[in-house]
């Protein structure tokens, strides 16, 4: 399974696996049930501490995208349509609120936010069709 | 004693002229790797040599692997893997001399191992000790350590003086130690981002006392460079119980936080600051915040 940590990304390790391995399951290079690598074995492919893997598959359990069995291993759920929908739009708020937050303390009024947010998404899906 | 932990310190005093180590609590459960950060002079190879009854200490309990570290000596030692910071190995003899020598002591000895180790670091058998550079002697005496599979290992600065492919191979190593989930590491280093990449835990001393030690994730989490501005006098008292080290500037606030939470940004702007800015911080940073204890 190939992930990349970049050090300059001042997102946490942890976060960057969940989302690697996040894209990795949405976009079918993971399968469902197919088998993880264990916690420390990832550390060590990655480089990095055991704490923090352990904390990404925590995480990513959490959203139901994988399941543990004990003294077996960590699986890929299966994963559907809906759920996919539900953690892609989980995300999306997370990254919106802290750019809300960024540009109401930088002095941008709300009404501002909400046209930029049209306009950037009208340009996206201009682009698109 | 607690069986599951790798290193349990309670206590520790040991007072000399012009310093003294101080370390009321310190210990990492098995199966983790803890890294040991500090400034120059701070005591951290003082205290991995009381571990190791090198330095004896005045009070305290210290107890390696679940055992006390005098009464059980021998016992711990058969089972740690000790690096010391200078290399003090026979000048004269050769890296496949030396493993024939070690390899006596140790019930765990795999020589094919070692063999294994040398090629991998690309220390060359024949070789003399005194022949060997600074970096070829740090790996050797890794090597010596590595070599009968200890459940511990205490490494004081096992980096410098290592090329960064070769500090990275090491990193893997000691990854590679833990993966058998009884076996733990504790290294010490200058090169923050040695531990920064695979401590699971780390310790900051100064002064000779352990000033914070925690889960590194935890610490990342928890450190925030902050910046605000607080206009009335009331608010500013208010708010700099969150700033662990600040300074001021014209009712502009510029500082780091040590409890920063999901909610730090909305708990700053109630209780009256303005222009709120939060920054990740590197364990670097967070270290030369402590040491030197100003922003």
């Amino acid at each position: 399974m190939l992930i990349f940590l970049a050090p300059q990304n001042p997102t946490p390790f942890y976060q960057q696996i969940v989302e690697q391995i996040k894209n990795k399951i949405f976009s079918g290079e993971l399968t469902p049930h197919e088998s993880l690598p264990s916690i420390r074995q990832l550390a060590k492919e990655l480089t990095t501490s055991v704490i923090t893997t352990k904390r990404a598959y925590e995480e990513l359990e959490r959203e139901g995208l994988i399941y543990t069995r004990a003294g077996k291993g960590s699986f890929v759920s299966q994963v559907d349509t809906s759920a996919r929908r539900k953690a892609a739009l989980a995300s999306l708020e997370k990254k919106l609120r802290e750019i809300v937050e960024e540009a109401l303390a930088a002095g941008i009024r709300p009404d501002q936010v909400k046209s930029l947010l049209s306009d950037v998404l009208d340009s996206v899906r201009g682009r698109e069709q | 004693m607690n069986d599951l932990m790798a290193i349990e310190l309670k206590g520790i005093i040991k007072k000399y002229p012009d310093f003294t180590l101080d370390v009321e609590y310190l210990a990492f459960s098995r199966g983790t790797i803890l890294g040991l950060l500090g400034p120059n002079g701070a005591g951290k190879s003082t205290m991995i040599k009381a571990m190791m009854n090198l330095v004896g200490v005045d009070r305290g309990n210290i107890s390696l692997l679940g055992m006390d570290h005098r009464r059980e000596e021998i016992k711990i030692k058969k089972q740690v893997g000790y690096v010391p910071e200078e290399c003090n190995l026979y000048e004269e003899a050769s890296a496949g001399w030396l493993g024939q020598f070690v390899s006596k002591y140790y019930e765990g000895w795999d020589h094919r191992f070692y063999q294994h180790l040398l090629e991998k670091f690309g220390v060359q058998s024949g070789k003399k000790v005194k022949k060997l550079s600074k970096g070829g002697k740090m790996k050797l005496s890794l090597c010596l350590a590595l070599a009968h599979r200890p459940s511990l290992l205490l490494l004081d600065e096992p980096t410098s003086g290592l090329d960064p492919v070769v500090r990275q191979q090491f990193l893997k190593e000691l990854l590679e130690v833990i993966q058998d989930e009884s076996r733990s590491v504790l290294f010490s280093s200058h090169i923050v981002s040695d531990i920064e990449k695979v401590a699971d835990y780390v310790a900051f001393m100064r002064g000779g006392q352990i000033v914070l030690c925690d889960q590194k994730d935890d610490l990342l989490d928890k450190w925030r460079r902050v910046s605000f501005r607080a206009a009335d006098s009331g608010a500013a008292e208010r708010l700099k119980g969150y700033l662990a080290y600040y300074k001021e500037m014209n009712q502009n606030y510029q500082g780091v936080s040590g409890s920063c939470g999901d909610d730090l940004r909305q708990k700053l702007a109630e209780l009256g600051a303005e222009n709120v800015n939060l920054h990740p911080m590197s364990l670097e940073e967070i270290m030369i915040v402590i040491s030197r204890g100003e922003v």
